[in-house]
């Protein structure tokens, strides 16, 4: 029972740990907290669905265009709105991201309805057991693809060039115009990047579940993740997925009984109270100090 | 045969903040391999006109020419493209990066390779990577004397290095004008005879230099010429026999001891 617990919670924490990624990179490019990330792994999940299935062609095919068009979407909004919110008020800044939040589910709701939609299996079958436990697939792909991408993610920003220029323009936006850099360019890329990692979420979320508006319920679920790892930092964005997810499932397990259902979710909260209380900036945040 | 050409030319500019007259009529000429220095009392306008030439602010009025081209309209990163580099008074590192992550971006802007080439062609992107360190290593940090704190994050190093890492980065991309903004301020003098020198040395390399300091020492002995601005405007430019002999720089700006 706890074995089972525990590998569910890592496995539902590894999806965790990729969308707080997406809203950490976007922080990290340009000081927004994107409430909207929820709604994006919920688009980028139907987005694929609808390509998918739509299109008849094989799975290579059909997956990197659905990417593509996560990417353009990540790049339409930052270059509509965004581009023209620097210096706006960051409570104007957040209610904007929710605002795309509505409107993607709106968007959502108008296009597909409120039906459950099965995912097609776009997963290779795999078994795997251990210690006579047996282990859903799901599962094991999801923590696969998850540390790919963030091990793929601290290469890309520790050796290529655009990474080591999207951490300049994080830094400090003023020296890195002053090297030439673009920094709408830079953080177009960013929220490129971020949703295609939503997409990435949605589709393994939407694999271990069912695919449908609740899907955009995991921003606020995430949320608690981005915080305790400190919104600043991807390393501090996979320990939070990971914490949040094994204590959320070992919860539901043990407490789950005594409390009746949905008792994870409220753990998550209770955690980032806790956190918040003692560490203001997260674990594994930048502590902003203000020099006079 | 003219003498040297005109490099930089800032021709009368406006800049206002609200109803305040930030720079008030400015004009002065960068040429070819000269050193020429801004000075003026503390909120003269000095620091503005740098970040007007450097487009951070757009000017209201007048025009600015870069190696006869009008970059008056330009964004600041085309700014930066035309090899304009320039230091920061307060030094805007990148804290979180190491010295050579500081100074490999500066130098970034000479191998403008896309997003996807970058992705793609991992292989000759290595190789370009690894030439530009080279040339950081053996050109950059041996002039500075940046060696050894390649790896050190510029966040944990001392103020006066960061002050030579600024410098370093801006001089990474290869100017042909290097704005330095109070390169030795709040330096001891050890420290500023280093910048005085590595400055020479820069200078050496065919830069133009415009430069922006407060210690007079330095200013007069290393300056081609010298422009003085008082509330927005010219007051005086000249050598820095000329300069320091009129009456109204030292009236504002150079104080009695100067006159002899």
């Amino acid at each position: 029972m706890f074995i089972q617990a525990l590998i569910a919670g890592i496995a539902v924490g590894s999806v965790y740990a990729l969308i707080a990624l997406g809203m950490v990179l976007i922080y990290k490019a340009s000081s927004v907290i994107n409430f909207s990330q929820g709604a994006l792994v919920m688009i980028g999940a139907y987005i694929t669905y609808a390509v998918v299935t739509g299109i008849p062609a094989p799975l290579w095919i059909t997956i990197p265009i659905a990417i593509g068009l996560s990417a353009l979407l990540g790049v339409v909004i930052e270059r509509l709105i965004f581009r023209y919110m620097t210096g706006v008020d960051l409570i104007a800044v957040i209610m904007v991201t929710l605002g795309i939040s509505f409107l993607l589910e709106g968007s959502t709701t108008a296009i597909w309805g409120t039906l459950n939609y099965s995912f097609p299996k776009i997963l290779p079958e795999m078994s795997f057991s251990l210690g006579g436990i047996h282990i859903s697939e799901v599962y094991i792909w999801s923590f696969i693809f998850s540390m790919v991408i963030l091990i793929m993610f601290t290469l890309f920003f520790k050796y290529s060039k655009i990474g080591l220029r999207m951490r300049a323009v994080a830094d400090n936006q003023k020296a890195s115009i002053s090297l030439g850099i673009h920094p709408g360019k830079m953080i177009s890329l960013s929220w490129a990047i971020s949703c295609v990692v939503a997409t990435i979420g949605g589709v393994m979320l939407a694999n271990i579940k069912l695919l449908n508006l609740g899907l955009s319920g995991i921003g606020i679920l995430v949320f608690p993740v981005v915080i305790l790892g400190g919104l600043d930092s991807i390393i501090g964005a996979v320990l939070g997925g990971f914490i949040i997810g094994i204590l959320g499932s070992l919860s539901a397990v043990y407490a789950g009984g005594l409390m009746g259902g949905a008792v994870d979710q409220v753990v998550s909260f209770v955690i980032l109270l806790i956190i918040l209380l003692v560490k203001p900036y997260g674990l594994f945040g930048t502590k902003e100090t203000l020099r006079l | 045969m003219t003498i040297s050409e005109s490099l930089l030319k800032v021709d009368n500019i406006h800049l206002t903040f609200g109803g305040l007259k930030a720079i008030d009529g400015v004009s002065l000429e960068v040429r070819n391999d000269e050193l020429v220095s801004l000075i003026g009392p503390n909120g003269a306008g000095k620091t503005s006109t740098i970040n007007c030439i450097c487009k951070f602010y757009d000017i209201d009025s007048g025009q600015i020419f870069f190696h006869g081209e009008n970059i008056t309209r330009l964004k600041p990163h085309q700014v930066a493209r035309r090899r304009i580099s320039r230091s920061f008074q307060n030094l805007d590192l990148f804290k979180g990066m190491t010295v050579l992550e500081n100074v490999k971006l500066g130098a970034h802007i000479n191998v403008r390779s896309g997003i996807l080439a970058d992705l793609l062609y991992y292989g000759k992107s290595r190789k370009e990577e690894k030439e530009l360190e080279e040339y950081i290593v053996e050109e950059i940090f041996s002039l500075f004397g940046l060696a050894k704190y390649r790896n050190k994050h510029v966040g944990s190093l001392p103020y006066g290095l960061q002050k030579k890492i600024d410098i370093a980065r801006a001089l990474a991309a290869r100017p042909m004008l290097l704005i330095l903004d109070e390169p030795v301020a709040g330096m001891n003098s050890d420290e500023t005879k280093e910048i005085t020198e590595d400055i020479q040395k820069i200078r050496e390399a065919n830069i133009s230099i415009l430069l922006i300091e407060h210690d007079m020492d330095l200013v007069m002995n290393i300056s081609d010429r010298i422009y003085v601005i008082n509330f927005g405007e010219n007051i005086a430019d000249g050598t820095s026999q000329e300069v320091t002999a009129n009456p109204d720089v030292i009236e504002i700006y150079l104080g009695k001891s100067f006159e002899n």
